[in-house]
């Protein structure tokens, strides 16, 4: 499965230049209902042999369709490690996500990292809106804001980690966000995309649910925590 | 404007039965809660070596001392934003919930809610802030929830306070709408850097967007960080002192009073209390007519330096005995600081009241006696009252300021609205999280 149409997108300076390092110090960093862990210490907890751990991990809550998982992963072992795939019970199809600039129309578009991510020893790679991140297609439930999602991700010798990422509304990290055509413009194009190509979606339609009133999306699935 | 002078309450003993019997619990809610504002220096509270040093604003006042660096801090078993001194800017927020939100709404919400409140006192953008930068300066940012009926209502019943409902009417002087009236729920954000606020209220605010909705937003300030002396009281756009003889975390009176360890009151909760926000509106055309004898005979205070007509200092206590050498008493029949005084040891209450001053357009002329509206300024008091137990402790004094006090000539209550505050709550909990325990 390769992607071969890309999309544009405008990355907003503003967003490049917030860092997304900012640590979660939240009461209750775990959103998980049931659970009174905090994110940091269940990330640390099941950071057993994969050889990395995540920091302020969270989603972008999302009613259907689409969404993106957001955090910093650290390779806290003594060697390179590749995350080669993540998954979720929430989402039907889970893909890593890289930025890339075409080098001639300097347009940065995103496109699935079939390699996966590697980070070096001792380093880390960011996850944030506008660049690196996970992406969760065909979403099986709603990702409520204050509940949190598991999402594991796999490495290339075969570990994995779990990560609890609380999910919050934001109205940003719209995969194909292009003022001059308006948002929706990509609307009825998903049938005619090849499987895979995710560039017809618009992150941007549900990121609206919640806004302009209290109306509920008749699209709306159920909450992933219920 | 309630002046509850406390002469009449005897001040009870720092060790007394009742507070050796929580001393463990009150020695450390007075030093989370109390006056903790402490100096954190910028980048200590960051508190790592990677690259979130980064983050932040690099145009920030740095230095163990700045305002920028100052803060608050939020975890702890009472809210701060109470005996917190108060900052030079405070926003009051009553939001009212959707249609349908249930129990897990209410939860999911105060998770969220306290998570931003938690970082961006500390200086920390949450995790989907989109203006880290903004949230750099702490400048003493206290961020405080309060509780209306339907939280309860929702999520918890049997939790809720017998005192959480709208005061009696107090017809005589109230001409309330419902425009400042009862909330579910209450963002009390103060700090002295007004950028500061405004980026935390609109994080917040985005983050409720999908429970409720904003019924009311009231703006609120006082004079800027270091124009006054450590501890002065504010005054009011009247020029008057407001809020002498404040219960004080120095002594038990903070505890007793608000938090209820007094005999005769009870907390409805541990390191809970209430908070009234009444918004009174006040008439400075008809105020300027009236000369500096006048509205001291009003009040009963002068208003050179807040001191009683008896005395020479703010800190004097009031002889409501003294007569003139003609015979009338020194502090009139109907002196706001006589009508106020507390008949019972109870009726204690902590101002910590806010001015208010709106913009106006196409404005001229002079504001009629008893009107709200008219004149060249909309002018006033977000007058928030913290007890233990409104109806026990506010309702009694504001009766008696209804039935009878100068002071009303110049001010129209205009709002009125009750919450209950809940307890803080330590990193691993969530501010309200007892509602939800079975």
């Amino acid at each position: 499965m390769s992607i071969t149409k890309k999309t544009r997108i405008l990355l907003a300076p503003a967003i490049l230049a917030a860092s997304a390092t900012l640590a979660l110090t939240g009461c209750g960093g775990s959103q998980d209902a049931g659970s009174t862990s905090s994110a940091s210490a269940s990330s640390e907890a099941k950071n057993s042999g994969a050889g990395l751990s995540v920091k302020d991990p969270w989603a972008k809550a999302a009613d259907s369709g689409m969404t993106a998982v957001f955090g910093t992963l650290e390779n806290t072992s003594d060697h390179d490690v590749t995350v080669t795939s993540a998954e979720t019970k929430a989402a039907g199809k889970t893909q890593l996500h890289e930025t890339v600039t075409d080098p001639k129309t300097g347009a940065s578009s995103m496109k699935e990292k079939e390699d996966g991510f590697t980070i070096g020893k001792g380093k880390s790679i960011e996850l944030k809106p506008g660049g690196n991140h996970i992406m969760l297609m065909d979403l099986k439930c709603s990702l409520l804001a204050g509940d949190s999602i598991k999402v594991t991700v796999k490495t290339a010798d075969g570990k994995s980690m779990d990560i609890d990422a609380p999910i919050r509304d934001y109205s940003g990290a719209k995969e194909n966000y292009d003022p001059a055509e308006g948002s929706g413009s990509s609307a009825g194009q998903d049938a005619s995309q090849a499987p895979g190509d995710h560039s017809g979606h618009d992150m941007g339609e549900h990121s609206g649910h919640d806004m302009g009133g209290m109306s509920e999306s008749s699209s709306k699935l159920p909450s992933c925590s219920s | 404007m309630i002046d509850s002078t406390k002469d009449p309450a005897p001040r009870r003993g720092l060790w007394s039965r009742r507070n050796l019997l929580v001393g463990g619990a009150t020695a450390s809610v007075g030093a989370a809660a109390g006056a903790s504002v402490s100096l954190a220096r910028r980048g200590g509270h960051h508190g790592s070596s990677d690259a979130s040093d980064d983050s932040g604003n690099p145009q920030a006042a740095s230095g163990g001392t700045s305002l920028a660096a100052s803060t608050v801090a939020f975890h702890g078993k009472r809210q701060a934003g109470v005996a917190t001194p108060a900052p030079a800017y405070g926003n009051f927020i009553g939001l009212r919930l959707r249609e349908g939100t249930t129990s897990s709404d209410i939860r999911r919400m105060l998770r969220i809610l306290t998570d931003d409140a938690a970082s961006l006192t500390s200086g920390k953008g949450p995790i989907n802030d989109q203006e880290p930068e903004l949230a750099s300066i702490s400048a003493n940012l206290t961020i405080t929830f309060g509780f209306g009926e339907k939280i309860f209502d929702l999520a918890n019943p049997g939790a809720k306070p017998s005192w959480l409902k709208p005061l009696p009417a107090f017809d005589k002087i109230d001409k309330l709408t419902d425009e400042y009236g009862p909330a579910d729920l209450l963002l009390q954000i103060c700090c002295d850097d007004r950028m500061t606020l405004a980026h935390a209220q609109r994080m917040l605010l985005k983050e409720i967007r999908s429970f409720g909705r904003v019924h009311w937003v009231q703006e609120g300030f006082r004079n800027a960080a270091g124009s006054l002396k450590k501890g002065t009281t504010m005054r009011n756009l009247f020029g008057q002192v407001d809020g002498t003889i404040n219960p004080s975390t120095e002594d038990s009176s903070m505890d007793d009073v608000v938090y209820g360890s007094a005999d005769g009151l009870e907390p409805w909760i541990e390191g809970g209390t209430s908070l009234v926000i009444r918004r009174i509106h006040m008439n400075l055309d008809t105020w300027d007519e009236v000369d500096n004898p006048g509205r001291e005979d009003a009040v009963g205070r002068k208003l050179s330096n807040g001191a009683p007509l008896t005395g020479t200092k703010e800190t004097d206590p009031v002889d409501l005995t003294a007569k003139t050498p003609v015979g009338f008493p020194v502090v009139a029949d109907y002196a706001h600081v006589r009508r106020a005084t507390a008949q019972s040891p109870v009726e204690r209450i902590l101002r910590r009241p806010y001015n208010y001053d709106l913009p106006v357009s196409n404005a001229s002329g002079l504001s009629q006696s008893g009107s709200s509206e008219g004149g060249v300024s909309r002018t006033g008091l977000i007058f928030a009252s913290y007890q233990a137990d409104p109806v026990k402790q506010f309702v009694p004094i504001q009766q008696r300021l209804a039935e009878l006090d100068m002071l009303n000539t110049w001010t129209v209550p205009i709002g009125s609205a009750v919450f209950a505050i809940p307890p803080g709550c330590d990193q691993n909990g969530f501010i309200g999280d007892f509602l939800f325990e079975t």
